[in-house]
């Protein structure tokens, strides 16, 4: 099952949309910072045809979701602002419990406060784990902190780490309590080898510490997962199709496209687990 | 050695209404207001930082299981001041008294955004 999660900072990009979920083949899609026309989207989506992709309606608006299954494939769980939790319950294969996030930016919430939502979201996470009764979970979506940021890792936060075969133990004492993993195969797309996305977000600033690049745009899994996980898939993307997202500097394009670039992974829930 | 009684004066206990009971007679006045359509509940929550954590949440019963937080509060044992989380709004304030709570919830339950979920999730619940 192929997801795309972009942030599309409120612009208008039907057509780029588009040649992604044709080109990867897209079964659901998660937009945050969506401010268009959905039904011109859709129109986009299904040229000529009848509603391959649909319009997944809830209360909430933020992330949007668009997906080839229809709504009787979704069970709405949880939203609030930031945070959004249901769970894809495909026919035969295993169900899955996803966690839409687009965490408050740095431009307004102090660094050392970033953490904070990050142990709510844990605990919200964690909350609908146990409703349902299972740890198959993946949490993506722009958490406006980077891979390495206190809220990703710390045990109490999200725990996410970048090595699977530390995941896959599945949790971790501290202070006499388990906290359970997540697996952060981010880590390994940072930097310009080889060609392609350096990071999802690109920031310059005058500040001491300047990262340039960040991944801000994340998917995190559960060790239960891991192994429906194709590695490969997993693509921070700087195209749609033949069309550049990068701008001729080779920055993020934020006039023709978003200042977030795209991300697609894909849990193959049929035949990975075997 | 001395008998005297150190403790002095004990504070009322009466004239001191917690967060979360407020949080509460809130919530009540939701199903009031929509025949039921919405309903708010307070929920506990988990804070590692912080001794007491509850959130205001709506849900209605033609969405099954389904709920969004509007706002949450954190505290200590002393209570005040406490952290009044805008769920909806992204906002946090520091709450210096019960005064204070009262006005922070105001602001929070009569935002245009929340406004905006309420219809929402009406719009949602009367269509089921």
């Amino acid at each position: 099952m192929k997801f795309l999660y972009w942030n599309l900072n409120k612009k208008s990009l039907y057509n780029l949309i588009y040649q992604i979920a044709n080109q990867h083949d897209i079964d659901v899609m998660l937009f945050s910072e969506m401010d268009f026309d959905l039904p011109k989207l859709l129109q986009a989506l299904n040229p000529g045809e009848s509603g391959i992709y649909r319009y997944i309606s809830r209360p909430f608006e933020d992330p949007i979701i668009i997906s080839r299954l229809g709504d009787e494939f979704f069970t709405m769980h949880f939203d609030t602002s930031g945070i959004s939790v249901f769970q894809l319950n495909p026919i035969i294969v295993p169900d899955i419990l996803i966690v839409v996030v687009h965490l408050k930016s740095k431009l307004y919430l102090k660094t050392e406060d970033q953490p904070f939502y990050c142990q709510e979201l844990a605990s919200i996470i964690e909350e609908y784990e146990t409703k349902i009764g299972h740890k198959r979970t993946v949490v993506v979506g722009d958490f406006n902190m980077n891979p390495f940021e206190q809220g990703i890792i710390v045990s109490n936060g999200l725990h996410a780490i970048m090595d699977r075969s530390i995941a896959l133990k599945e949790s971790r004492k501290v202070s006499g309590k388990d906290y359970y993993f997540f697996y952060n195969p981010m880590w390994r797309h940072f930097g310009d080898y080889p060609e392609g996305a350096k990071g999802t977000y690109y920031y310059n600033s005058s500040n001491p510490v300047n990262y340039y690049w960040n991944i801000f745009d994340q998917v995190l899994i559960r060790p239960q997962l891991i192994k429906y996980f194709v590695d490969s898939d997993l693509q921070i993307l700087t195209k749609a199709g033949d069309i550049k997202l990068l701008s001729p500097a080779g920055l993020p394009d934020k006039i023709n496209a978003s200042d977030h670039l795209p991300i697609i992974f894909n849990l193959n829930l049929i035949s990975g687990g075997e | 050695m001395s008998q005297e009684n150190l403790w002095g004066e004990l504070p009322d206990a009466q004239s001191l209404v917690l967060p979360q009971n407020i949080l509460k007679q809130q919530a009540s006045f939701l199903g009031k207001m929509t025949g039921n359509l919405i309903e708010a509940k307070v929920t506990k929550s988990i804070v590692p930082s912080r001794a007491f954590s509850y959130a205001l949440e709506i849900f209605s019963s033609a969405l099954a299981g389904y709920s969004i937080r509007i706002l949450q509060i954190d505290y200590d044992i002393t209570i005040y001041p406490l952290e009044l989380h805008d769920m909806v709004n992204q906002k946090k304030y520091g709450v210096g008294d019960e005064k204070e709570l009262f006005h922070g919830l105001k602001v929070i339950l009569q935002s245009e955004n929340v406004k905006k979920v309420l219809s929402s999730v009406l719009a949602h619940a009367k269509a089921k």
